[in-house]
């Protein structure tokens, strides 16, 4: 995808080292729903929780290259009304076919929730 | 399924039912496995899920909108203040998005059912060029017959705040963003062109 945008080989190379996987989310309450990626962590079989590389992640290194490709990347952090969805890439720093859990945050009311989602692998090489 | 502070997670891939924030994972590269419990849901991407019960979200106060001036991909320029005294849909979107793909066609038929009307539409292209933008809507049926603007750089879209794509904002007849909605709609539905029409009436 990035190659077909133009993007240089460095920032392709970059992100293909990356576990990169779709998000999709979506308010369905009566009430607005905030998120920040910064707060969500990959948890592998070995214990370790692995920070998300967020789209402010990317920025910082996609702006300097000239490249605005951040759209693409799931939203850093947001606040979704109701009604209100989203979806992008989601990426973190983990070797092609590492199993991981996803945890992930959000919060309503003043209250923060936490859940996970397991069973998740990267994908091989391409 | 409700918070996870009030009840147990389940263990399946149930839809929950009171569940603030629904989250779900598409297979960009292969190899994702089976999803787990909780309030994920395990299911396609809803690229061109868009119900109508998802309206627009009402901003109170209105604040000004901000001006820009930007070319559209046929060569014209145009600037929101021109299309001051008529509502205007402005839509952030890129060719590559598959939400906004999939609301374009409803965008169209809401322009075609307000011709005449005192409402406009102006879509703007994130990072991408003319011939790339132009290429993509020579393959919509129908064509969008709406300004489509190129944004190559985002600074609208960073103007308005534009956190993801599609983003779409409603402007008053004084230039004020009245409302928004974050992801993709059916801007044909009548409930949508209704808020439309009685925003033509102020």
């Amino acid at each position: 995808m990035y190659e077909s945008m133009g993007a240089s080989p460095a920032v392709v190379t970059e992100i293909a080292s990356y576990c990169v996987f779709g998000t999709d989310a979506r308010n369905l309450a009566h009430e607005p729903v905030m998120y920040d990626v910064a707060n969500w962590r990959a948890l592998t079989p070995d214990g370790v929780e692995h920070k998300l590389q967020s789209k402010v992640d990317w920025l910082k290194i996609w702006k300097p290259l000239g490249v605005n490709y951040g759209f693409s990347i799931f939203p850093a952090a947001q606040t979704f009304q109701p009604g209100d969805w989203g979806e992008g890439f989601t990426t973190v720093k983990l070797p092609p076919l590492t199993k991981f859990n996803l945890i992930y945050t959000w919060s309503e009311n003043g209250q923060t929730y936490k859940n996970q989602m397991d069973g998740l692998q990267c994908a091989p090489n391409s | 399924m409700d918070k996870p502070t009030k009840t147990k997670w389940m263990d399946c891939n149930a839809r929950p039912t009171v569940n603030p924030l629904t989250i779900s994972r598409r297979t960009v590269l292969a190899g994702l496995g089976a999803v787990g419990g909780g309030i994920l849901t395990a299911k396609p991407a809803p690229a061109d899920d868009l119900s109508t019960s998802d309206l627009l979200t009402t901003l109170n106060p209105r604040q000004p909108a901000p001006n820009f001036t930007r070319n559209g991909v046929l060569g014209k320029t145009y600037s929101l203040s021109q299309f001051g005294g008529k509502v205007v849909l402005v839509n952030f979107w890129a060719t590559w998005c598959p939400p906004c793909r999939a609301e374009m066609p409803s965008i169209q038929k809401l322009y075609h059912s307000l011709a005449g009307a005192p409402f406009e539409v102006l879509a703007l292209d994130q990072s991408e060029d003319q011939s790339t933008v132009f290429a993509y809507l020579g393959e919509l049926d129908p064509m969008p017959t709406f300004p489509v603007l190129l944004d190559q750089n985002g600074t609208v879209a960073n103007a308005f705040n534009v956190d993801g794509i599609p983003t779409t904002y409603l402007v008053d007849k004084a230039g004020k963003i009245a409302y928004k909605a974050v992801g993709g709609r059916d801007y044909a539905s009548s409930e949508i062109q209704k808020i439309i029409v009685d925003l033509m009436k102020e």
